[in-house]
């Protein structure tokens, strides 16, 4: 949002030093990869974030002490902002958002000195083992199992939908370990290397064709004592308290905005039938209108729920609807994108040499946004969640 | 957005107190009649938005909504959009030629402003100098509380489309014609024919850019409490589905153990919710410039008439048929969002300025 009213000067300094300081470090190359692609290589992530730890910004929400800049939620909103603007690329979101916190909230000492450092760098790279074929919104369901051994643990079951598991290093795995109580209270977390013998992989090819996530088979594959984080049976705990420990981070706001931008521009750019730029055309005029008073009330949203931790408060049930808003304005976004590209954005050159192109881009992304009113708690799971907390039915 | 702890302090204070006032002087019943009959000109709140030195309260515009808020709870049938909001915005004419003294008049509810627009989908209202005196012509649009006004904000333009602001006093003109309506929610409201009114020259508090740029911000006042009474009323609708949810029994369970049911209300809470954010930062934007407030505002009277005004239909479909009753609360919730979606410009007209 271009209101300077809702920051502070210091705010608004703040944010330009950041900006100009992203637009410098970014190489252009990767800029331009982040336009043109939804999944980015193993090497480009690590490449973006160990120039992002150069400044020390790689953990971006992280305090001082793990590492972290030790940014205030707004000043951490504004260096989404500039990054999004910026067209950084995302970096690997399963160590930075779910392992580090994770790690430096229930981790042991040995924990966080062996694995925060690679998270920082970027030169471990992390993936989620929590959904099962058998257990996806129903998580708590999941029949991975742990067995306890005199050395340590034995893991075996099965995992579904791992993103980037192919390139990952490490695993953050929540299996069962005692089957005698109530699902969720027999369940702990576990850390695994994607390495360690009986571990395999086999990819998932999602319908954008690409290939970024992967079933994950464990056969009888051992663990020190140490890959246990925190205590035995609190692994549901610590995983819901993750959900709940970068909410707006669901509600990818800053891409939403950057990107409804960028379509708007290539509508400017694109001719209707009558020789008029899209933009102007009545009909898309509507429908981008529409969208941007969705993109500022998903941003008005976010930022009053940081206006609320900035004051120290605990955000109300507001906080629960950031998922369902923003996951599905970014599926509106794409949509119109599908609009304004129309027959350029179905068709490739049969001869295989397709140059990247906006319209490329925007079927891919449009393709694998299907997703996003899926994963981290399906739509339908947070409106029930909703129901519940926020409105007490 | 954020509020010091001080204000936070103040704002809860005027909160309980607008929130009893209403619940025990002007509750809701379905006869219509309002219990009470109490005025909140009682509360000293006409003019709130005024500095001191004009007998007002000098609270800021977040604290006025706020109270507009509060009687929208209530589907209160005053409106306090002009005698709150639009008087929030006045202190800057006080130097114009007689505005100051009805100014000072305002908090004490004998002098009481509306702001006059035309009819969008009609030519301007049109003001006409000619030396001394200046003449308006013209049908305008609905005015909320046009009848009981004792003054005109008239919102016009001269003949080279220049956009022009005068103070019309409604009983010392000649040529100006109310006609009363009554508005779909229960409300009343007028329409103003100008049959060539004359008035004092003087009269024309501003002309050209400057009139503009006035006339842009008080419209953006009206419509920011319009919303923010709409707010109140979503509110209070909200906590009536949501106790007939619980008590409301079918197929031996209540309602609000259905899914489809509580997921339809959880569609509803993330437009109020949004609802709410939007008119948090339409607040904030009014210390800004005017082309981010006037987008601000949009947004939120655009974002009203779509997903407040579906969430309030919501409620009705979840309660079922009773809603449908004259003498049930929340079918007189939509019709209050309906009203006011289509006061000020409906979500059409804000979309556009949005683009």
């Amino acid at each position: 949002m271009t209101m300077d009213s809702l920051f502070t000067a210091e705010e608004q300094a703040f944010r330009d030093r950041v900006g100009s300081a992203l637009r410098d470090m970014l190489p252009a190359d990767l800029a331009e990869k982040t336009r043109n692609s939804v999944h980015l290589s193993r090497e480009d992530m690590a490449r973006w974030n160990r120039i992002l730890h150069g400044k020390g910004w790689s953990a971006h929400h992280w305090p001082q002490e793990h590492g972290g800049p030790g940014w205030s939620p707004m000043e951490r909103y504004l260096f989404e902002s500039e990054y999004a603007n910026a067209d950084a690329p995302p970096i690997s979101v399963f160590g930075v958002y779910l392992v580090g916190p994770t790690l430096y909230t229930f981790g042991s000492q040995a924990q966080k000195d062996r694995y925060l450092p690679g998270i920082l760098t970027g030169d471990e790279f992390w993936c989620q083992g929590y959904s099962e074929p058998e257990a996806g919104s129903d998580l708590a369901a999941l029949r991975t199992t742990a067995r306890k051994t005199e050395t340590g643990w034995v893991i075996n079951g099965q995992k579904a939908w791992t993103t980037e598991g192919h390139f990952a290093d490490l695993m953050i795995c929540l299996a069962r370990t005692d089957s005698t109580v109530k699902q969720q209270a027999g369940l702990s977390l576990f850390i695994v290397p994607m390495d360690a013998p009986g571990l395999k992989i086999s990819p998932v090819i999602t319908i954008d064709g690409a290939h970024s996530v992967n079933e994950v088979f464990l056969d009888n594959v051992e663990v020190p004592e140490d890959a246990l984080i925190g205590e035995e049976n609190k692994g549901w705990t610590y995983a819901k308290f993750l959900l709940n420990h970068e909410r707006t981070n669901n509600a990818q706001v800053h891409r939403s905005r950057r990107e409804f931008e960028r379509l708007k521009r290539s509508a400017a750019e694109t001719l209707d039938g009558d020789g008029r730029p899209l933009l102007d055309n009545p009909a898309f005029r509507r429908r981008f209108a529409i969208i941007e008073m969705e993109v500022r009330a998903l941003e008005a949203t976010v930022l009053r729920i940081l206006a609320v931790q900035t004051g120290g408060k605990e955000p109300g049930p507001e906080t629960s609807i950031v998922k369902v808003i923003g996951s599905r304005l970014q599926q509106m976004i794409s949509e119109l994108a599908m609009d304004v590209f129309a027959e350029r954005a179905i068709a490739v050159p049969a001869n295989g040499l397709n140059a990247p192109s906006d319209a490329a881009a925007w079927a891919e992304r449009h393709l694998f946004r299907r997703v996003v009113t899926i994963y981290a708690g399906s739509n339908e799971i947070q409106k029930t969640i909703i129901a519940r907390t926020a409105l007490g039915l | 957005m954020r509020r010091s702890e001080e204000k936070m302090e103040e704002d809860r204070l005027l909160r309980d107190s607008a929130r009893r006032f209403f619940e025990e002087q002007r509750a809701w019943s379905p006869t219509g009649k309002h219990n009470g009959q109490a005025a909140y000109l009682d509360m000293g709140w006409p003019g709130m938005g005024l500095p001191e030195e004009l007998g007002g309260m000098g609270a800021d515009l977040s604290q006025c909504l706020m109270a507009v808020e509060e009687g929208g709870r209530v589907l209160l049938p005053d409106w306090l959009i002009d005698d709150v909001a639009l008087t929030a915005g006045l202190a800057p004419l006080c130097d114009k030629s007689g505005m100051g003294d009805l100014l000072g008049r305002v908090p004490s509810g004998s002098v009481r402003f509306v702001l006059v627009t035309g009819d969008r989908r009609h030519p301007p209202l049109r003001l006409a100098k000619n030396g001394t005196d200046a003449t308006v012509t013209g049908r305008s649009g609905l005015v909320p509380d046009a009848l009981r006004a004792t003054h005109l904000l008239v919102c016009a333009e001269n003949a080279e489309g220049e956009a022009q602001l005068a103070a019309i006093a409604v009983d010392a003109a000649d040529g100006v014609h109310r006609e009363a309506y009554h508005l779909m929610d229960g409300r009343k409201a007028g329409i103003l024919s100008f049959d060539g009114a004359a008035i004092p020259a003087g009269n024309v508090l501003a002309s050209g850019e400057e009139a503009r740029q006035r006339i842009a911000e008080l419209t953006d006042l009206c419509t920011a409490g319009l919303v923010a009474d709409c707010i109140g009323a979503l509110d209070a609708g909200f906590s009536a589905t949501i106790d007939h949810l619980k008590t409301r029994k079918q197929f031996g369970q209540p309602l609000s153990a259905f899914q489809a049911v509580q997921h339809l209300m959880a569609d509803a809470y993330c437009d109020r919710e949004n609802l709410r954010s939007l008119t948090i930062a339409m607040t904030a934007a009014f210390d800004g410039p005017a082309d981010e407030r006037r987008k601000a505002v949009s947004a939120a009277k655009a974002y009203l008439g779509r997903n407040g005004l579906a969430a309030a239909s919501r409620c009705i479909q979840v309660c079922g048929g009773i809603a449908m009753t004259e003498e049930y609360f929340v079918g007189h919730v939509y019709k209050r969002l309906q009203t006011t979606a289509a006061l000020f410009g409906n979500a059409e007209d804000h979309l556009a300025t949005l683009m």
